[in-house]
């Protein structure tokens, strides 16, 4: 079941079937699934069940998901069990109900309002996150240059985000790099070019080292040299390990949604963007 | 309404208790070539020069034996190596040499994003959508084969 959802095709079916409040769990069933928990839900049967093996994990995990989500899961859970429990519910519950739901089916997972982190862009001006971006939405990606398949796949997502979305407004979108070592202002700029986006509104950002591992770990995105190895000619390559995330930030720097960056179709990011 | 909530509810868990099996996309079909191998819709990701990128691909291999990949080159990278994207579990994901490089006979490999593919590093040149870049790949049966993939940013 799990699995199945996991499925990015079916995954789009089944959203289109559930009702909207149901999004925010058919994705966290994704990123559960990322974690490998799996086989602690893989064999839910019935739909109560599944949505208590569900909180377990979110409690068991909440330095993952933070504890604001643990509580606002609890808050959706007493709806969806009445929902499958009692459905011979007076239409007005109902609306009132999932008007309720609808009021807060997007619950923010975190602020960086209380954050300052110092980074450069592409074109090596200085860009503090979040007050640079405070008042725009912003879709923010985290990458490699040196990473052909998954990263250049998050980076032409990020594209497509923009490309497709009827009115991206002052949305921002955003690229950072986890390697800085290699990943300078110039190798950002030609990377940025490649892909046709040397231009606005993309942002790519790079920074200190500290202030990379400071921001990454903040963000929530882990990184790990795999391999290295030497050149002819002396220079070291190496590849790293890392998170594969998309995320949705509002107006006022908080974070509304941690997608699978490659994986996500982009007109779920869309559809939530549209909404801010 | 209320009626149209638990169908929709139910309807869901139906088709995801009893649809699992489904999971694997009906691949495209292909013709197979009546021997040796043949390369369809080879297509390369942008890349910065001194940069990085990757090719994917379907290899047809139309032969009754298993032939294996034994060397890539291309004029437009310093070095060319057959990688595999692979999940490292809790959310990571990594990239390493792929250790089999055997293409079995009568069936079609697809090298696609998030999996495997040629990837090209020490770019000589910059790819930028609409430019084309040339694959040799050298297969101990079939011989050298040479592709032109042009560069696209998304599939």
């Amino acid at each position: 079941m799990i699995s199945y959802v996991y499925n990015q095709r079916n995954f789009n079916n089944l959203r289109k079937l559930l009702p909207d409040f149901c999004l925010h769990y058919l994705c966290l069933i994704q990123k559960f699934y990322q974690l490998h928990l799996k086989k602690h839900i893989v064999n839910a049967i019935s739909f109560p069940e599944f949505i208590n093996k569900l909180e377990s994990i979110i409690s068991v995990h909440q330095n993952f998901t933070g504890s604001s989500y643990y509580e606002s899961f609890q808050t959706h859970k007493k709806y969806l069990l009445m929902v499958s429990e009692f459905p011979k519910f007076s239409l007005t519950f109902l609306a009132s109900l999932l008007l309720f739901m609808a009021s807060c089916s997007s619950p923010a997972i975190d602020d960086f309002s209380d954050v300052q982190f110092e980074l450069t862009n592409h074109h090596g001006e200085t860009v503090i996150f979040p007050d640079d971006f405070e008042g725009s939405p912003l879709v923010m990606g985290f990458i490699y240059t040196h990473c052909p398949d998954i990263c250049s796949f998050i980076t032409s997502n990020i594209k497509k985000v923009y490309e497709e979305t009827d009115s991206p407004g002052d949305t921002r979108f955003v690229l950072v790099t986890f390697d800085p070592e290699r990943d300078t202002p110039e190798v950002l700029r030609n990377y940025a070019s490649a892909f046709d986006m040397d231009r606005e509104p993309f942002q790519f950002l790079t920074g200190s080292s500290e202030t990379i591992q400071e921001f990454m770990q903040r963000v929530s995105v882990r990184t790990q040299e795999s391999y290295s190895r030497e050149l002819e000619g002396g220079d070291r390559m190496y590849f790293i390990n890392h998170s594969d995330k998309i995320l949705l930030i509002d107006q006022r720097s908080r974070l509304i949604f941690d997608y699978g960056g490659s994986m996500t179709p982009v007109d779920i990011i869309i559809e939530d963007l549209e909404k801010l | 309404m209320n009626k149209y909530i638990i169908a929709t509810l139910f309807t869901g868990l139906f088709i995801i208790t009893s649809c699992s099996s489904e999971e694997t996309a009906s691949e495209q079909e292909f013709i197979l070539p009546d021997e040796g191998i043949e390369i369809a819709e080879a297509w390369a990701r942008p890349g910065r020069e001194n940069g990085v990128s990757a090719v994917y691909m379907h290899v047809l291999n139309g032969s009754a034996d298993t032939d294996t990949l034994v060397s890539l080159s291309s004029p437009s990278a310093g070095l060319v190596e057959l990688h595999e994207t692979f999940d490292r579990g809790e959310g990571m994901m990594g990239m390493r040499e792929s250790e089999e490089p055997y293409f079995p006979g009568k069936s079609v490999v697809t090298m696609r994003p998030g999996g495997l593919h040629v990837m090209l590093m020490q770019l000589n040149e910059v790819l930028t959508e609409g430019a084309e870049v040339e694959l040799n790949l050298v297969f101990s049966h079939a011989g050298e084969i040479t592709v032109t993939a042009p560069v696209r940013s998304q599939d």
